[in-house]
Formats: structure tokens, C-alpha cells, sequence
């Protein structure tokens, strides 16, 4: 039984499951500042159990900000960030760690440890916050490399893998401990389209077989649209649409249609459009 | 014109006091890790930038001890007691050139070589990876290196002591005539029991100052490979900076008011 199991069938127990699910992510008036320039400006959102929200935006627009919040790596100038109902931000380096342990993260790098195998990468975790034994954690990493389908990258250095394998291999230590809740920035920016098939499907199975909430922070629309239980918007540090990916398709935003639809036409400095008419009037 | 550099003076000593109150709270942080220490990380550090770095601190305090007896020879001579260079070569290595040119050669060979793997882990985002995974990076990093480093420190020290009495020797026997028995008799005398803890002391105290600094340097690299290679740089600098200002603050403290035993 895996200990994410184990934690579901404690809650039934002590009554704690309800109809409807729990927020497991929640940010009050986030504000976040850098050198006096604001980046976000008092974001709102809530993540319920089970369900896969993806923030959107433009490059530059805060989303990555907002995930180092969320994480609790930059600290909020104003307002909350609260996991599974406390306030990261308030909590002590031990309490901190407990929440750690309840979520895990894919890196936009896949952001493994240079000097470790992939196999080692996976096992770190498992070797420092459960008490499993050495042929138990060596069969739990083969499982997860499996479950990526990375069982044959085990003994590599990252040094030795490709970008999608690191990615992968990202993702199999992000789940070594079955978190209940999965952070993911860009988990498929620079992949080819095969391995970025690949890695949505991971995305979408893990919520559908393990009930993990997840908050994926991407700009692929084509992978968001995929994963999406719902969907928000960022521009220039403020949600501008949020809502079913039905509803952000047929969104009004004139920012949400540019950014979903592509603009029509570009305005360069190489090409200005002025030129262009020139040329064609000519 | 008078005001913009005063101020930017002042600017500057408040970035040098941030950076060593940092630089303290690391090393507390480090200091509550103690308890959960393993020897294996801490030994492959000592290997890693103790055993490798041997040869070349071999190399340099051979050289200084030759330096010290050359340089120290015509005045000796002109008194009379030329014998003597084995006195001075032996009291200046131990007290003073073997702690402190093992230092320097460290902060290049053992400070640089953190700085720019912390720093390159630092912009590869596995230090946030460490944490995200509430796993310490002061205990995975900065303290075994600084373990390592420190107790490498100390007995390079001790193999530097030697080397810089061996050069004193070769020059005195070889080139200034001095009786080889005569000369490692001076020089046994010259050597005080206490000179050899005073200077592992500030071995390990220099062994600090190397990692707290290369370390700081990685934790807070940003902005790509330029990033590293200013954390790289800064790394050493500051390090032997501190290090011949931690030496001076010794010599005080051991000549004046620890004179004795």
C-alpha cells in the first residue's frame, strides 16, 4: 500500500472525506515585488482536490513568479499562499518541510542532480524521508522509472540524457513519494511533439490514477488544452480569464483571443507593416 | 562629487557587513547540521580537494621555505650567523607561511572549484529542487565541504610544515654551507611544541573561511554561466582577503595575548 493510500483511507477514517473536495491551493491578494517593481498584483486562485488547474501566459507575465510562491521559495510582499489549508509563509522550517513532503515538482529543466544517477535522483527522497529498506527503495525506483518509462536511463548521469529523458526522469522523482499534489513548470517546452504527447498523458494518468491535484504552469497551448480541468490566464502579473478550457476558448479578453488564437499579423522591425504596404502598393 | 563617493563608499561597507552577517548565519545553519552529519560525503570531499591537492601544496611550501633561506641569508651572513637561517626558516613556516600559503593554494584549488558547482547548481535550479524537496542544501552541500575542506586544511598544514623546513634545509645545506646536523638541530630547537596546534588551529579556522565563502558565493550565483563565473572569482578574492585579515587577527592573538606557553 503506498503511503498516499494509506493517508486517503486515515482521512475516511477520521471522517474527514466530504462530497465536495478540499481547496489544496489557495492564494489570497498575492502581491509580489521585485526592487519596487510589482510583478503580481493581488492574485486570487483556488486548486480543489483532484483537480488539474494550468496557468497560462505570456513570457514574462509572472507565472513563474507565482509558482515560486506557491512553493514558498519567494516569500509574498502582501496577502497568502496556503497548502492543504495552512499558510506556507507563516509556518516554521520543520512544518514547512512536512507540507514539502506532501507535494512534489517537475523543473522546466527537469533540474536533476548533476552528480547523481537517474536512478540515485529518484531514490534521494525515498532514502531521506521514509524508512524503507535498500532492496524496498530500489524496487519503489525501478516502479517509477517504469511508470515514466525510463527503466533502462537507471544507471546515467543527467549529463547522458536527452532533454525529454531528463524531463521524465524529473517527473519520476517528483512522484517518488506520491505526493497528493504535483507542481509542473513548462513540462513541455522545447520537447518534440511525440515526447510531448508523452508527457501530458503522464500528466493526465497521474491525476486520473493517483487523484494528485496539479498546477501546471505552461504557454503550450495545444498540451494545455489537453490536460486542463480548468484553465487561467495571466497578463502582466493579474489573471485576466479563468475557467473551463471551453470558456477560455470562447473567452471575450481581447488579450485572451490574441494569445489563444495568435495575432494575425506581426509587427516587426524587420518587416515594419508600413514598408510591407509600401512594397505591395509599389 | 565628494558626497557620491562617500556614499558609494558607504554603500560598499554595508554590502561587506550584509555579506559577513550572511556569511555567519550560514555558518550557523551549518553548525545546527553537525548532529545529522555522515562520514561518507564528508570523506569524499577530503579526497576530492584534500588528497588531489597535495602535489602542488608540496610544490609551493618547498618553494617558500627555499624563498625564506635565500632571502634571509645575506643579512645572517653580514652578523656572523648564518646558521640561524634554519631558526628563522623553521619559526616563519610554522608559525605563519605554512598555514597561510595552504590557504591560499586551497581558496584557488578547493573555493573556486565550490563556488562554480554550487553556483552551476544554483542556476540549474537543483538547490530550489533540494529544498522543494524539503532536503537541506547546508547539509548536503556546505557541510560536508566544509568538513572536508577543514580537516584537509589541518593536515595539509602539517605535510606544508614540513615541506617549508625541507626547502630551508636544501638551501642551507646545499647552497649556504650550513652542516646538515647542524642545521636540524637549530632547527629542532627552534620549533616550540605549541607552534604546531597554533597553526592547525588557523588552518582549520582558514578551512572555514574558504567554504563558508565559496559556498555563499554558489548559494546566491544568478544569471547563467556569468553568474557562476562572478560567484567564481568573487570566491576567491574574498577569501584570501579574509584569510590574511583572519592571519593578522592571529598573530595578535598568539604573539600578544596568548604569548605563552
Amino acid at each position: 500500500m503506498t503511503t498516499r493510500q494509506i493517508r486517503n483511507q486515515e482521512a475516511e477514517q477520521s471522517g474527514t472525506a466530504t462530497t465536495e473536495p478540499e481547496i489544496v491551493v489557495r492564494t489570497r491578494n498575492l502581491i509580489k515585488r521585485f526592487e519596487g517593481r510589482e510583478v503580481l498584483h493581488g492574485i486570487d486562485l483556488s486548486v480543489r482536490r483532484g483537480e488539474t488547474l494550468v496557468v497560462m501566459g505570456a513570457s514574462g507575465c509572472g507565472k513563474s513568479t507565482l509558482l515560486r510562491c506557491l512553493l514558498g521559495a519567494h516569500a509574498p510582499d502582501e496577502g497568502t499562499v496556503e497548502l492543504f489549508g495552512k499558510d506556507i509563509h507563516a509556518l516554521g522550517r520543520r512544518e514547512m518541510d512536512d507540507v514539502r513532503k506532501r507535494f512534489g515538482i517537475l523543473f522546466q529543466s527537469g533540474a536533476l542532480y548533476s552528480s547523481m544517477t537517474v536512478g540515485e535522483n529518484v531514490a534521494l527522497p525515498l532514502k531521506e524521508h521514509t524508512d524503507l529498506s535498500k532492496d524496498m527503495i530500489d524496487l519503489m525506483v525501478k516502479v517509477k522509472l517504469e511508470l515514466v518509462g525510463l527503466r533502462e536511463a537507471e544507471d546515467l548521469l543527467p549529463s547522458q540524457i536527452s532533454g525529454g529523458m531528463a524531463k521524465r526522469a524529473g517527473l519520476a522523482r517528483a512522484i517518488a513519494l506520491d505526493p497528493e499534489l504535483l507542481f509542473y513548470d513548462e513540462p513541455t517546452s522545447g520537447l518534440d511533439p511525440i515526447m510531448t504527447g508523452i508527457i501530458d498523458g503522464l500528466i493526465m494518468d497521474l491525476a486520473r490514477t493517483m487523484n494528485v491535484t496539479s498546477v501546471v504552469v505552461t504557454h503550450d497551448l495545444k498540451s494545455a488544452f489537453r490536460v486542463a480541468d480548468r484553465m487561467v490566464v495571466l497578463n502582466e502579473g493579474r489573471i485576466v480569464a479563468e475557467g473551463m478550457p471551453h470558456e477560455i476558448k470562447g473567452h471575450t479578453d481581447p488579450f485572451v483571443r490574441r494569445f489563444i488564437q495568435g495575432p494575425i499579423e506581426a509587427k516587426t522591425a524587420i518587416f515594419p507593416r508600413s514598408a510591407l504596404e509600401r512594397g505591395t502598393a509599389g | 562629487m565628494v558626497f557620491r563617493l562617500i556614499g558609494a563608499m558607504g554603500h560598499r561597507a554595508l554590502v561587506l557587513v550584509e555579506e559577513v552577517g550572511q556569511m555567519g548565519l550560514l555558518a550557523r545553519r551549518t553548525a545546527g547540521q553537525l548532529t545529522r552529519m555522515r562520514s561518507e560525503p564528508v570523506a569524499l570531499q577530503m579526497i576530492r580537494f584534500g588528497i588531489r591537492a597535495i602535489p602542488i601544496v608540496c610544490l609551493v611550501n618547498l618553494f617558500v621555505g627555499m624563498i625564506v633561506a635565500v632571502s634571509m641569508s645575506e643579512i645572517l651572513h653580514s652578523f656572523g650567523a648564518i646558521s640561524r637561517t634554519a631558526q628563522i626558516v623553521a619559526v616563519s613556516v610554522t608559525r605563519e607561511l605554512a598555514p597561510l600559503m595552504t590557504a591560499i593554494v586551497m581558496s584557488g584549488f578547493a573555493g573556486a572549484a565550490i563556488a562554480a558547482e554550487i553556483g552551476t547548481m544554483t542556476v540549474n535550479e537543483e538547490i530550489l529542487a533540494l529544498e522543494a524537496s524539503a532536503l537541506s542544501p547546508v547539509r548536503f552541500l556546505v557541510l560536508p565541504r566544509m568538513l572536508g575542506v577543514c580537516l584537509m586544511m589541518m593536515c595539509l598544514t602539517l605535510v606544508a610544515d614540513v615541506l617549508g623546513m625541507f626547502g630551508g634545509y636544501v638551501v642551507g645545506t646545499a647552497m649556504l654551507e650550513i652542516g646538515s646536523s647542524t642545521y636540524i638541530a637549530i632547527n629542532n630547537e627552534a620549533v616550540k611544541f605549541w607552534d604546531i596546534p597554533k597553526g592547525l588551529v588557523k588552518a582549520f579556522a582558514f578551512g572555514m573561511i574558504i567554504t563558508l565563502v565559496a559556498c555563499r558565493q554558489g548559494l546566491k550565483a544568478a544569471g547563467g554561466a556569468l553568474g557562476v563565473g562572478r560567484a567564481t572569482t568573487n570566491a576567491v578574492v574574498i577569501s584570501i582577503v579574509l584569510i590574511i585579515a583572519a592571519n593578522l587577527c592571529f598573530a595578535i592573538l598568539f604573539n600578544w595575548t596568548l604569548a605563552g606557553p
